[in-house]
């Protein structure tokens, strides 16, 4: 569930972003999607890159801690 | 789920300081030139209004915070529904605050690093401070606040001691009427800062005593807005009207102007606290209300979704703008217009009305069933 909020937050989020940027300086949709990306040194895409894959990284680890934790739950002490 | 508490002071400081976060930097009205702050100072008596709505929302219903209000209101799938729009509002705020402060860092102090960089460090903090719950939060605003009052203070202080001060600069006063400061005010300085207060019906719910809590919000808004209002009279008194309003950030603009005996000079630093400090508040917040809206619709605590979430705020702070002049169109213009009040007055007074109407509904049946 983590991941799947981490995933619909990033589309809904640049939806939002897109979105924005169509209306208030018409661009198309492609333009705007491709504007965001544009960066003219390759260590900034690479440091949002990291950044982005970190996320996704840690909201897998969550999820599978979360299902392990489901699968057995802590017996109590006799 | 764990219940946080906030005492009533934690929440005046949080409310101080998140009102001036930004503002107070960025200037709020400038366009507004002479009549800035006439307009600040009405916004505040509006703004207070605002806030005892928010205010009667959470007293409605106790210990709930806006997402559990809504499902009281509309039910649980509409609630979920309403809460996808808020969660993605709260999330882009925060990622717009954000960049307000990775600019301000890069103009001021860091001009050669990555704003990515800067963007990055900014969320690791906030990240942690939420991680750590919104009482962290409290109570870092609680041993700051002293120090924001302070500054702002000697700011003060050490403008009108460098003789940058001049009345003149403040004249004439509503030279063109009365019609564009009520301009100014709809929807521009009712939206921002005091619209934005919205992100406390998700903190009131951890007040520990909130029928006490009244006088408290109140008097933060109050308080802050009589702070706005005398800083923007004095930066207008040092930069004169076309400055202030061209001015990016104006009060980093007034404080460079400090020159006393050639020896108090590039007090920079003090604006970059105050920016610094606000933007931790009010992004820290905004951050949170985001995951308490996705830990109402997963039922998963917020904590599970702090680093992840964090970290897609940290990207969108540097992709929701190409630059900063596009930054400040899209905030003047989209956000102001037409993000801001569907979300801060449309949604909350229809929920308002809503709730209202049926605790009036439920007491007449619970009259009747008496009488019966």
């Amino acid at each position: 569930m983590v991941t799947f909020s981490f995933l619909a937050v990033f589309m809904l989020l640049g939806s939002l972003v897109i979105f924005i940027d169509t209306l208030l300086f018409h661009y198309s949709f492609m333009e705007t999607a491709m504007n965001m990306f544009y960066f003219q040194l390759t260590e900034d895409k690479l440091i949002l890159a990291l950044m982005g894959i970190c996320g996704m990284i840690w909201a897998i680890v969550v999820d599978v801690r979360r299902k392990r934790k489901k699968g057995n739950p802590e017996q109590p002490h006799s | 789920m764990e219940k946080e508490n906030l005492s009533l002071t934690q929440l005046l400081a949080l409310e101080f300081i998140f009102l001036l976060g930004s503002a107070i930097i960025m200037g709020v009205g400038t366009e507004l030139r002479q009549n800035s702050w006439i307009a600040i100072a009405i916004a505040t008596v509006l703004g207070t209004g605002i806030m005892y709505l928010f205010y009667t929302l959470n007293e409605l219903l106790p210990n709930h915070n806006l997402f559990e209000i809504m499902e009281y209101g509309f039910t649980r799938p509409v609630a979920i529904f309403i809460s996808v729009f808020y969660i993605i509002y709260f999330l882009y705020i925060s990622s717009r605050l954000n960049r307000d402060f990775v600019e301000l860092i890069a103009t001021a102090i860091l001009p050669l690093t990555p704003i990515e960089v800067i963007s990055l460090t900014v969320m690791l903090v906030i990240i942690y401070i939420v991680y750590l719950g919104v009482e962290v939060l409290a109570r870092v605003s609680e041993i700051f606040f002293p120090y924001l009052l302070g500054f702002i203070f000697l700011l003060i202080v050490f403008l009108f001691a460098s003789g940058r001060i001049k009345l003149q600069n403040a004249q004439p006063m509503l030279g063109d009427g009365f019609m564009p400061v009520i301009k100014g005010i709809f929807p521009g300085l009712i939206t921002f800062p005091f619209g934005e207060l919205i992100v406390f019906t998700v903190i009131l719910s951890s007040v520990t005593h909130l029928k006490k809590a009244k006088k408290v919000v109140l008097l933060g808004v109050v308080m802050a807005g009589f702070s706005l209002t005398f800083a923007t009279v004095i930066m207008l008194m040092s930069l004169g009207a076309d400055t202030m309003e061209f001015s990016i950030f104006p009060l980093l603009s007034a404080a460079r102007k400090i020159s006393i005996a050639n020896f108090i000079e590039r007090t920079d630093a003090l604006v970059v606290f105050i920016m610094l400090l606000g933007i931790l508040v009010k992004s820290s917040l905004f951050f949170y209300a985001g995951l308490k809206g996705l830990e109402y619709i997963f039922r998963i605590p917020y904590r599970d979704f702090t680093f992840p979430i964090g970290m897609t705020v940290a990207c969108f702070t540097v992709w929701v703008s190409a630059n900063f002049a596009e930054h400040e169109e899209e905030g003047l213009v989209f956000v102001t217009r037409y993000l801001h009040p569907p979300m801060q007055f449309g949604i909350p007074f229809l929920l308002l009305g809503i709730i209202l109407w049926k605790t009036k509904k439920r007491q007449k049946a619970n009259k009747k069933s008496t009488a019966v």
